[in-house]
């Protein structure tokens, strides 16, 4: 080497690197691989939560359009007259709409939207070009049940222009036309009309069998223009309201968001997880060269320099991996996408929109992590490097005599993290960033404790092993031990993985449970009959006369109790409401709070006392035997004194309890939206339930369902809705797989020589294969151990605090014992799959080889 | 205006000159027969179609049936047009139009429900002349014509279209009131002659197939008080207005591509109507033709060979590229009658969802041995070149 060093020295690393990166192939996939799989969990997730975002964003869009404000009047609807006299008062930027969602005969439930084309033009755009079809307006106006489909829809449900087709419309089976299949020119217009009825508003009311009103009436108005909003407010006839849009949207925007907030943030934790097994990789790869960097040191090259070449090493790793990761998490999106989308329309709101599109930011969002999370994590280890004295950095075992300077300084540094995570948890709020970030640190600071724990627990080991398998196996802890800065990295990566999988695996369990208990002490019929309706929404579709008829006088049903399930006005704005006619109050487990004696809840219901569930007390703040809430009857105000706040998972936005006979008088409204029918025998649920549906076909379209078949599709929108929180475990599995199978490689690696001397002196290759395994098991059994503690740990954070802040339900902590067993396959799985080819290579290997 | 509205207005036009009228209704049967640009679809609403009522001469106007709606017949409109002027002498002319057109013939029409369903959609123009500031200003709004919006009454008469009415008062008067943007007006207008009847006994003849024609009558003079609001600013105005009240179910003959149409109010109280239909070989079409009405309400009906319509000079719109004649010379040789017309302003083009001059006129000659002034109403249509076979 002639000349200046610093003349060489850009050119001189990157040979340097380039030549390791490529002499160790293995090592380099898996620092690769390990970035790789981080940025496409991160990306996936984030595409999957954009797309769901503007699915739900085009979905009301799509129905409450360009509106700024919305005339509502409660459950009545508004009046024809009512919107006659505004236009008659010049107001014109309304439109009449009705809304339904309808169930064809067959495929996913759709949003029937009946409007005036008249008044339509600056409302929903999308409905501005309806394509060369001159004859559509003619017919949409003057063909009975005449309705436009967007092109894909209607292939979806097989029908052509011209011909008839049914859905279920408040649970009555109506026969439509479609009369034209509208492609108008923007993408993002033919988007919005996909799963949407488009009808002519006459057409919808006769579909809805209501001839003197509308849904609502939507209105736009130019931004801030208070005098008008003021003029239309004074010309509303008493019961109408007019209020700003998205004052409705809001609470299922809210938890939609608390929903995508949980997802992201388990995505981060793979992305933490890829961290950890960066590290792992970057610092070996240092070890590695520690006599090369010695050299370099020795030759004049400064530090700085040697802690930018790693740094810059990393980021060429970075890239690459980051590229990978987010072809793939493209890839993985599209199938995320699918099961976000499920999720929320289960939970939460019928999208009408489901494609998939790529939102550039999600693939900045995750190249900036990929790249930001390679070098930060690389820092260490450079700077480690870097540090090195040249004399010292030539002796080989340089770096590990820092590891007990690693132990003090990551205990140090998890010490450190749990506090700030406990403090942040603390803090009253109901931010879940704010509970995310206080869980993460706790998370995280448990994981660096990880060298300390490791480097007791094979201590530990040391002794039983030697007895059990001589001094190969006394060698194997003693050999994790000294390799501490990698293998207890890599027992942290799979630590934190293993340990998210039984965090998450408690709380659903806990959650199962809890709803499970709940569906016992609530659904006490045997056989279930209501309005057809999507999975996690109350039916709201009046049953007819004639079904009730038939009900009271059905054979062999010892009582048939009755709910109304509406939206009723208070103070507070619309709440959910449920008017129940014998609500089973006796059970004590229905209740978080209770100010009375549970025997007496019937009566004072009955006096016009409620309940409220809990998310509803939790929303509004309201406590039993403390506030009251002012509901808007007929006759006026009342302000309702709350004696009980019961659990109730099937709302996410909460709901008032009422006692069905005050309620029809105080609201007016006889209706009933569903029944549940206590049998003599119960064991004949199903096949009276099959009858009743049978017998009632002719009068209204009814979902009649036996108690099982209920509890079952229940679970089944449970399930569906855990199933992304799965496929995130798995993933984060895979990572920490990868980085305990670069710490095994490692210590191969850097035991080269002491393994061929071992085999020249005799040792089997079987033995020494067997050697490899020993140390995947105490890496793996470390992991799963140290996981233990920090997944319950996890589970409490995740029951008692996320999901209070995020959706207000309390759940029962259930510690059962699948979730462990489960976790620990998984270690023992992960650790078994990276101990493979280290060991594979260990049995066929030659000790000349291995000396050379 | 957008594709949607303006389809829905319009569908199926047209060969010679896309105007309003040729749009919404009359000149569809050319659309349909003539241009082979036309969708296919138009066949459809081509009022060939069986079902709706064509115009005959031996249907004698009734009133006040006929102030009312005519569903039998696929197009209907009524027209205000009027010359106002406030205390300072500051100038006004005003057109407020209600177009009404039926989507099927009434056998056609399915039974329906609910009182929202319609059958007929209405669109409804409105324009100010502001001559001293040289202003126009034009508005249009379409609806359905059901109970919440749109509709027609005979007895008391009266037309709706949201907030724009026309509508009988008990003194025998009907009150207008229409606004949008800074423009609001709300007139009194109390007829002085009239209804009278064009054509033979309103049946008015527009080509050789007797069906080619329309049921037509007018108020030709009617003395008008009100309000105009324009810009802010209220103006107590007075004058006179032109009424006309025409429906029909056929459209333009084949080689016609648009009319001029005029309403002209002279100061010695005889009103004129005269139109002439233009055909695509430039000539005036014979069944072009006029009334002329007396001081006290008598009706002579001016043949195509009576009255001579000469052109000068033309506006070039630049919205639409269109070349308007500048002014005209309209001579009644038999009646020594010999008037110069000429725009108050040059743009009073209408350029709404299709593309029209209609505007204030003023009007000065000799009638007789007399010199008489005057002012009226001029309606240009097929000259918007730029909307040809734009449908």
């Amino acid at each position: 080497m002639t000349g200046s060093p610093s003349r060489l020295r850009g050119p001189l690393w990157f040979r340097l690197t380039t030549r390791h990166l490529l002499a160790h192939r293995l090592q380099t996939f898996l620092m690769v691989a390990g970035v790789a799989l981080g940025v496409a969990v991160v990306i996936s997730i984030d595409i999957a939560n954009q797309s769901a975002e503007r699915a739900f964003t085009m979905s009301t869009q799509a129905v409450t359009g360009r509106a700024t404000h919305e005339i509502t009047g409660g459950s009545d609807g508004v009046p024809v007259s009512a919107y006659a006299e505004l236009r008659r008062q010049g107001i014109r930027s309304i439109a009449p709409v009705i809304e339904r969602l309808v169930i064809p005969t067959s495929g996913r439930p759709l949003t029937l939207l009946g409007m005036d084309p008249f008044a339509e033009a600056p409302f929903r755009p999308y409905l501005e070009s309806l394509g060369p079809q001159s004859s559509i307006l003619d017919d949409l106006l003057t063909v009975p049940g005449a309705a436009l489909l967007a092109p894909d829809t209607a292939a979806e449900l097989g029908v052509a222009v011209g011909e008839a087709f049914e859905l279920d419309i408040d649970a009555n089976r109506r026969r439509l036309v479609l009369v034209g299949t509208p492609t108008p020119a923007r993408e993002s217009h033919r988007r919005a009309l996909t799963g949407l009825v488009l009808t002519d508003i006459s057409t919808a009311q006769e579909l809805t069998a209501q001839p003197t009103r509308f849904d609502r009436v939507d209105v736009l108005l130019p931004s801030g223009d208070e005098t008008e909003r003021q003029r239309i407010a004074t010309l509303l006839a008493p019961g109408l309201s007019i209020a700003a849009v998205g004052a409705e949207a809001g609470p299922v925007r809210e938890m939609i968001q608390a929903f995508q907030t949980n997802l992201y943030a388990l995505s981060l934790l793979a992305l933490i997880v890829g961290m950890f097994l960066i590290f792992n990789t970057m610092t070996f790869a240092v070890v590695q060269r520690t006599e090369l960097i010695g050299t370099l040191r020795a030759l004049g090259v400064t530090r700085s320099e040697i802690f930018r070449g790693v740094c810059a090493e990393a980021a060429v790793v970075g890239l690459v991996g980051t590229t990978i990761g987010v072809v793939l998490g493209i890839s993985l999106g599209r199938g995320s996408v699918d099961m976000v989308t499920q999720t929320v329309n289960d939970l939460f709101y019928a999208l009408t929109v489901r494609s998939v599109a790529i939102p550039p930011m999600s693939i900045v969002k995750g190249v900036v992590l990929g790249l930001i999370a390679t070098v930060a994590t690389a820092a260490f280890p450079a700077r480690e490097a870097a540090a090195a004295q040249p004399r010292t950095a030539l002796s080989r075992s340089a770096m590990e005599e820092t590891a007990g300077d690693l132990v003090t300084r990551s205990a140090a540094v998890g010490g450190a993290l749990l506090l700030v995570g406990t403090a942040l948890l603390l803090i009253p709020s109901r931010d879940l960033w704010l509970a995310f970030g206080g869980l993460f640190a706790v998370i995280v600071g448990l994981a660096f404790f990880a060298p300390v724990a490791t480097r007791w627990l094979m201590g530990a080991c040391a002794k039983p092993m030697g007895r059990l398998w001589g001094a190969l196996g006394a060698a194997a802890p003693r050999d994790v031990t000294r390799s501490l800065s990698r293998t207890s990295t890599a027992i942290a990566a799979l630590m934190l993985a293993v340990s998210v999988a039984i965090g998450l695996r408690i709380m659903i369990g806990s959650f199962r449970t809890t709803v499970a208990v709940w569906l016992d002490t609530t659904l006490r019929g045997d056989v279930y009959l209501s309005g057809k309706t999507l999975g996690g929404t109350a039916a709201t579709t009046p049953l007819e006369e004639g079904v009730l008829a038939y009900l009271r006088d059905l054979d062999g049903v010892d009582r048939v109790d009755l709910v109304r399930s509406t939206s009723i006005d208070t103070a507070r704005g619309p709440v959910q409401a449920s008017a129940s006619s014998r609500p089973y109050f006796d059970d004590l487990r229905l209740y978080k709070e209770l100010a009375v004696d549970a025997a007496d809840v019937p009566a004072r219901l009955a006096k016009g006392d409620i309940l409220v569930s809990e998310p509803l007390a939790t929303r509004l703040g309201l406590s039993a035997g403390v506030d009251r809430l002012s509901l808007s009857t007929v006759r006026g105000e009342r302000a309702a004194r709350i004696v009980g706040v019961y659990y109730d998972y099937a709302s996410t936005q909460g709901q008032v309890l009422l006692d069905r006979s005050l309620y029809s008088v105080e609201f007016d409204d006889d209706a009933v939206t569903g029944a549940a029918l206590i049998l003599d025998d119960a064991a004949r649920s199903a096949a009276v339930s099959d009858r009743v549906a049978r017998e009632l076909a002719p009068i209204q379209t009814l979902r009649v369902r036996p108690n099982r078949e209920l509890r079952r599709e229940v679970f089944e929108v449970f399930d569906q809705a855990f199933a992304i929180t799965r496929a995130l475990v798995i993933l984060a599995t895979g990572v920490a797989t990868l980085g305990v199978l670069s710490a095994l490689l490692a210590l191969q690696l850097e035991r080269r020589r002491d393994y061929g001397m071992l085999r020249a002196l005799g040792v089997t290759g079987r033995q020494a294969a067997r050697h490899v395994f020993m140390q995947t098991g105490l890496l793996g059994g470390s992991a799963t151990l140290l996981a233990i503690p920090t997944g319950v740990l996890l589970a409490v954070l995740l029951i008692y605090v996320i999901n209070r802040r995020a959706f207000g339900w309390t759940l029962h902590m259930q510690l059962a014992a699948d979730p462990f067993v489960a976790a620990f396959a998984l270690a023992a799985i992960a650790a078994a799959a990276a101990a493979l080819l280290p060991a594979w290579r260990m049995w066929n290997s030659r000790a000349a080889e291995l000396l050379r | 205006m957008n594709g949607f509205y303006a389809r829905l207005a319009s569908r199926g036009c047209h060969a010679g000159g896309a105007t309003l009228i040729a749009l919404f209704s009359i000149c569809a049967a050319a659309c349909s027969g003539g241009d082979k640009s036309t969708p296919a679809a138009v066949p459809h609403t081509a009022p060939e179609r069986i079902g709706f009522t064509y115009a005959r001469i031996d249907r004698p106007l009734s009133f006040p049936r006929d102030y009312g709606s005519h569903p039998d017949y696929q197009t209907e409109w009524w027209y205000y047009t009027g010359n106002l002027e406030g205390p300072s002498g500051r100038h006004f002319g005003y057109q407020l139009t209600f177009f009404r057109r039926a989507l099927k013939p009434p056998a056609e029409v399915a039974e329906r429900t609910v009182p929202t369903a319609a059958n007929d959609i209405f669109m409804g123009h409105l324009a100010l002349t502001d001559v001293d500031r040289g202003e126009q200003y034009a508005f249009e709004r379409f609806g359905r014509g059901a109970d919440p919006v749109a509709g027609v009454r005979s007895a008391p008469h009266a037309i709706w279209l949201d907030d724009w009415r026309v509508e009988a008062t008990d003194s025998g008067s009907r009150q207008l009131t229409a606004g949008d943007g800074p423009v609001k007006i709300n007139l009194e207008l109390r007829p002085t002659k009239g209804p009278i009847a064009h054509g033979v006994a309103g049946y008015s003849r527009k080509g050789p197939d007797p069906e080619k024609a329309s049921h037509y009558y007018s108020f030709p003079r009617l003395q008008t008080i009100g309000t105009i609001e324009v810009g802010g600013s209220t103006h107590a105005v007075r004058g006179a207005s032109w009424m006309d009240h025409e429906f029909t179910s056929s459209g333009l003959a084949e080689d016609q591509i648009g009319w001029d149409w005029f309403s002209i109010q002279l100061d010695n109280d005889v009103d004129l109507m005269l139109f002439h239909l233009r055909t695509d070989s430039g000539e005036v079409d014979p069944y072009s033709s006029g009334s002329l009405i007396t001081a006290d309400g008598a009706v002579e009906t001016l043949d195509r060979d009576r009255f001579e319509i000469a052109t000068s000079g033309s506006w070039l719109s630049p919205r639409t590229g269109a070349a308007y004649p500048a002014e005209w010379r309209i001579r009644i040789p038999d009646r020594a009658i010999d008037l110069q017309v000429r725009p108050h302003i040059p743009d009073q083009e209408l350029a709404l969802s299709f593309s029209y001059w209609e505007g204030a006129v003023e009007v000065e000659g000799s009638y007789g041995s007399n010199a008489v002034t005057g002012n009226g109403y001029a309606e240009l249509t097929g000259y918007a070149r730029s909307m040809k076979g734009a449908f």
